[in-house]
Order: C-alpha cells, then structure tokens, then sequence
C-alpha cells in the first residue's frame, strides 16, 4: 500500500473532520440546552460563508476583517432566531421546535436567493493556491487555515464551557434542567447563549470553507445532515461525542473516498448512524457525559 | 409651395405613418391575449444557478420577440415553474403549466428533469422544446423514438465527446482518461459517451468517479487521482460542483490535464490566472468568446441586461425559444399539432455558425465549441461539426 497516499487521506480526513466537528458541536450544544433539534443549523453555517463572500466582493474587506463580520452578523441573526422563534412557549414542545427551526431553514435559505441570487461565489484569498508540503503530503493552505480557526474555537469553547459562570450554568442546565432551576441558573439567558456559540460555532465553520468551497445558498443542507448524523453517532446533547465521532468520520470517509469510492464516502455517516443506533442508541456518549 | 417643399412634406408624411405603424403593431401585440409558454427549470437547490440562466435567456428572447411586434399579434409571455433538478419535481412543474394552459413547454435543465417531462408532453400532446439537457436517452426517445412531441437543440453528449476525442487524437498529448461526473442523467450520460467516444479512437479510460449532486469536497477523489497519474482527468459536473472541484484541483498540485465539459463561467479566472489548468481542452456547446457577429451581440445584450455574461444554459434557451417562437409563427395559430408539424420543418441560424433542423429523432446539431487554456490564457480552438 502506498504509505504516501495513506498519509495524505489521513490528514486530509482531520482537516475536515475538524470542520465537521465545528458544526457538530454547534447542533449537539443547542440540543443539549434547548432540547431543541436545530434544523437552521446549516443555514448558520451557509450565512457564515455567505458574509466573508459578501463582504469581501461588495465592501471590499480582506478576508480576516470579512470573517470577523461575518461571525458577528450571524450571531445578531441567531440572537434574533431566538429571541423571535425559539424562545416561545410553544417552543419548549419537540415536534413543534422540529417545525419551527425546519421553517427557519427554508426562511433563510430562499431569503438569501431572494437577496443575493443562487449564483455559487467564490471567497479569492492571497494563499488561495498555496500548498504546506512534508514529505510529499500536502495541504493547501485554505484547508490550514480552516484547521487552525477550528482548533482556535474549540480551545475558546474549552475556556467558556469551564471557566466562566455562565459556561458552568449551561453544563448544569444541560445535565438536569430542573436542578439548575433550583439553583437558580436562569434557563432562559442559558439558552440564549447557547444559540448565540451554536449559531457562532456553525458561522466559523462556514467562515473557515469559504475560502474552500463555492458558497450558495444550498450549502448548508447537505452539511447539516451529516452533522445530524455525527450528533447521533456521539450522543445527542455530547460535546466531546460529536468532536471525537467527527474527527474519525472525517478521517473514515477520506479513507473511504480515497480508496474506494466517492457513493461509499457518502453514505458512510448514515452507516455508521444506523449501526449506533441499533447497537447504542443513545449514542457512543450518551447522556450521561454530555457538557 | 415648391416642387421640393412639396416632396418634404410629402416624405415626412410617409415617414410619420411608417412610424406610427411600428408602435400601433407593438401595441396591439401588447394588447391582445398572450401567448403562454411554459418554462420548467430549477430555481431552488444546487442547480438554482443555471436554472436561472436558463430563465434569463428565454426572457430574453421574449423581449426581444415582443418588442418586434411579438408572434402571431400577440405578445409572448414567459410562465416559469421550478423543478429543482429533481424528476419528481419537474413532472409536477410540468402538469402545473399544462394545467395553466400554456401553448407549449420549454426547459427541464437538468436530463433526468427532462426524462421526467417527456412522458407528460406526449401524454397531453404538448410541444416540448428541449434546449440545455444533454443525456443520449433523450434523443434516443424522441421522434421515432417514440415520442413525437419532444424536440430537441440541446447537444447530445455522444456527439460533444465524439468530438473531444477526435480532438485529443489529433493533438496528440493524451492517452489515458480518468472520469469524474456527477450522478445523474447528465454526468452519467457523459461518462458512457466520453467512454464509447474514447474507445472508438483507442483512448483509455482507467477510472470512473460518481459524485452526488451539490458535493462540495472532491479532496479524497483528487488524492486518489494523484496516485493514479492519468493524463488527463474528464469531468462531468455542473455549477457550483465544478467550482469547488475547479478550485480544489488548482491547490492540489495535481499534474495533469482537464478534459470533458467544464463550462468556463462556472469557476474563477484565477484557477485559470494562476496557471493550475494550462492544458485543459473540453467540448463544450457555447461559450461567449465564440467571436461570430451574431454571437458577439447577443453577449452584448445578454451582459447589458442581466450584468452577468451567458453561460450555455443561458444562450440555449434564447435560441431554444426563439426556434419555439419561429414555429408557432410559422405554424399560424397555437393548436398544438399545427406547432409540433412546424418544429419538423424548422430551419434557424444559430450564431455559432450552423442551420437547425431537426432529424428524424427531433434532434439539431450545432457546432461543438473545443475550448483550451494555453499559457494561462483561455482560447477557442475550434468549432466542430459533430
């Protein structure tokens, strides 16, 4: 077997699995607060790569201040989707928040048709062909920078999650509702912040491809999907699950691309999601370990 | 009043009531009851970026054609139903314009969209003109093939990668061809003729690659390719697919050639720019540098007033409708039979340099554009008769 070729799919496999594990983290966190199972996700993630296009192409920013605006305007929409949709009392219902974040998905995505076209955009970066090379394996230099701005927001999530107040409080909100209450953690500002890094999280995500992938306004769909699976294949509500299961996914599905082929790729996310939830269905986390 | 003064007045009459002719024609053709033509195309999913070229260049057309006094009297006018690329879709699109009672339908984009629509044009008996869907089956179905309601201008894609091939033969620099095409009726239907086509000149495919519709990351296929070292790598794949493989093959560092259909507006300049696909040589059916005068004004036009340039999906269906439009001129009323007996007869110049008429399988045939990147530049090598 070519050792080259095996290294290759190796890293490139963590470079997107990385990714995946953005995303994942974003969905598994909001669930494991709101109970809510976010399916605007990949809309963050679509809105986050739509900003840095926009804001590179139309305001003429470089790509650093472009993403920076891009976060921060999802989180104005998050915050928004929540205090407008999410926070109702009609919310705290599972199928009705199934309805609701499915609306807001299709919301967002054809209100970004209607705005901006359909037409696929092209984030142009200065390193957009630069290539890191080691021993004939390489990586271009976009999917570097996306690893190290996903390294960057785990090691900031690490610190929000516990060393700060309201890090704590979302981890208590999320192992036992009705204890933080008596606590006194309030769930609602709880839940805000949770949407706020979920929404974020997903931005960063789409912030980090934009350079990677053509941005559209369907981007989000197919990403969000395999990030469900990768939730389930964790643990639903499991932060370490969904970065763990979607670390190996990514390096899985190089391996699997690479050597087999792209149909065998594809499905293997939902494989391995049928496989758990047969064998563990409460996921390779489950709850007990969630936060 | 002077001999010539009397001629003056006499010619300003003339002109004054030859002027007056135009707008009265204009307006009784904006006045009277419109013809309805149907339009089914994606305007949602993956696809929504051609669909809405497909959109723009059959509006155009209709401007155009209402402007010069619109068909039969009566102004022409554009109903569009969104298929989403999905077959599915599509019949539903189908049977929603039928039911609004349009004069004929127009579209379907993607091929298996196209197969989805054709039963439903032969079951009601309504002309379908097909401009941009390129699978074999297509042809193969229609006139004699069965169904007698569906025309096609759209290149078939054996006749495209026949002359690819011959192409690639006669250059010299490529021996063997790796393939990667999406999944669906178009990429399919161009990996089985790129396949035959190869084959009949004795070219060597050594892999076939089926991507899903919308993937975005092609990085595990390309790594594969690295090791395989083909010549060149044939692609099938559409929109923002082509893009992200475009883009990710130029940072790869892969050495070798692009072949297939890519059309030249779907990825950025600076793939072309940074010199990561010099080599490239595909068949494709338009492209806006073709310089033949007429092109060149319709690229004109196009860019005016849409701000972006046409893609092929874009210059298909404007030809597509106006051979549409020519028909039912020609046929003298909208009974659908009238129409379809006109389309059998049809004769229309297309501004890449060819006369459409339909064969007996209602199919056209206009010139394959060979376009190649030769040092960092993107050049047109050739217009071939299939």
């Amino acid at each position: 077997m070519d050792l080259i070729l095996l290294g290759q799919l190796l890293v490139d496999g963590v470079a997107i699995g990385l990714i995946y594990a953005l995303l994942a983290v974003g969905l598994s966190l909001i669930f494991g607060v709101l109970e809510i199972v976010n399916f605007a996700h990949g809309e963050f993630y679509m809105l986050g790569a739509m900003g840095v296009a926009l804001a590179t192409s139309s305001l003429g920013l470089s790509y650093w201040p472009a993403a920076a605006l891009s976060v921060a305007g999802v989180c104005l929409v998050g915050c928004a989707v929540f205090e407008l949709l999410l926070r109702v009392k009609g919310a705290r219902n599972f199928e009705h928040s199934l309805m609701m974040t499915l609306g807001i998905s299709l919301a967002l995505q054809n209100g970004v048709i209607y705005l901006v076209s359909s037409t696929p955009r092209l984030v142009e970066i200065s390193f957009s062909f630069g290539r890191v090379e080691w021993a004939e394996v390489s990586l271009p230099m976009p999917r570097v920078v996306a690893m190290a701005l996903s390294l960057a927001s785990f090691v900031g999530l690490y610190l929000v999650l516990h060393r700060t107040r309201i890090g704590r409080a979302m981890r208590g909100v999320a192992q036992s509702r009705d204890a933080a209450l008596m606590v006194g953690i309030r769930p609602l500002a709880v839940a805000r912040v949770a949407v706020l890094l979920g929404a974020s999280l997903s931005a960063v995500a789409g912030v980090a491809l934009a350079p990677v992938y053509a941005v559209h306004p369907a981007m989000g769909l197919p990403v969000v999907f395999k990030a469900f699976a990768v939730v389930i294949i964790g643990g639903l509500g499991s932060i370490e699950g969904a970065a763990l299961a979607a670390l190996v996914l990514g390096v899985l599905e190089s391996f699997a691309g690479g050597l087999a082929d792209t149909v065998v790729r594809d499905a293997l996310a939902f494989v391995l999601m049928i496989v758990v939830l047969l064998v563990r269905p409460e996921g390779l986390f489950g709850r007990g370990v969630r936060v | 009043m002077s001999l010539s003064m009397a001629k003056t007045v006499r010619a300003v009459l003339v002109l004054t009531a030859a002027l007056s002719v135009l707008p009265a024609k204009r307006a009784a053709a904006q006045g009277a009851e419109p013809i309805h033509l149907g339009l089914s195309t994606a305007l949602t999913g993956p696809a929504a970026y051609t669909g809405q070229q497909d959109r723009w260049g059959a509006e155009m057309a209709i401007k155009e054609i209402n402007g010069a006094g619109g068909v039969l009297g009566r102004p022409l006018q554009l109903d569009v139903q969104d298929n989403a690329c999905g077959p599915a879709q599509a019949a539903q699109s189908a049977q929603r314009l039928i039911a609004d009672r349009v004069t004929a339908l127009m579209g379907g984009l993607c091929s298996s969209a196209t197969l989805a629509i054709m039963p439903i044009a032969k079951r009601q008996g309504i002309p379908f003109l097909v401009p941009i869907s390129s699978a074999g089956s297509i042809t193969d179905q229609s006139g004699v093939g069965g169904n007698e309601w569906t025309f096609r201008t759209a290149q078939p894609e054996p006749r495209l990668a026949a002359a690819l091939a011959k192409f690639l033969v006669k250059e010299g620099k490529v021996r063997t061809i790796a393939i990667v095409a999406e999944d669906s009726d178009y990429g399919r239907g161009g990996a089985t003729a790129l396949t035959d086509a190869a084959r009949t000149v004795g070219l060597t495919i050594t892999s076939a690659d089926f991507t899903p519709l919308g993937t975005p990351d092609f990085t595990s296929t390309l790594t594969r390719l690295r090791s395989q070292r083909p010549d060149a790598v044939a692609l099938y794949v559409q929109g923002a697919d082509t893009a992200n493989f475009m883009r990710q093959f130029a940072s790869s560092g892969l050495k070798t050639r692009i072949t297939g259909r890519v059309q030249f507006g779907d990825f950025p300049a600076s793939v072309v720019s940074a010199g990561a696909v010099d080599g490239l040589t595909v068949a494709i059916p338009y492209d806006p540098r073709v310089e033949t005068p007429a092109n060149q004004n319709f690229v004109k036009l196009f860019t005016e007033a849409f701000k972006a340039a046409p893609m092929q999906h874009a210059f298909n269906s404007y030809e597509g409708t106006r051979v549409m439009a020519d028909a039912i001129t020609r046929a003298g009323s909208t009974e659908p039979g009238a129409i379809r007996v006109a389309l059998r007869a049809a004769r229309y110049r297309s501004a890449l340099d060819a006369d459409l008429t339909f064969d007996d399988h209602h199919q056209s045939y206009n010139n394959a554009v060979i376009m190649g990147v030769v040092e960092k530049q993107v050049r047109v090598l050739d217009l071939i008769k299939p």
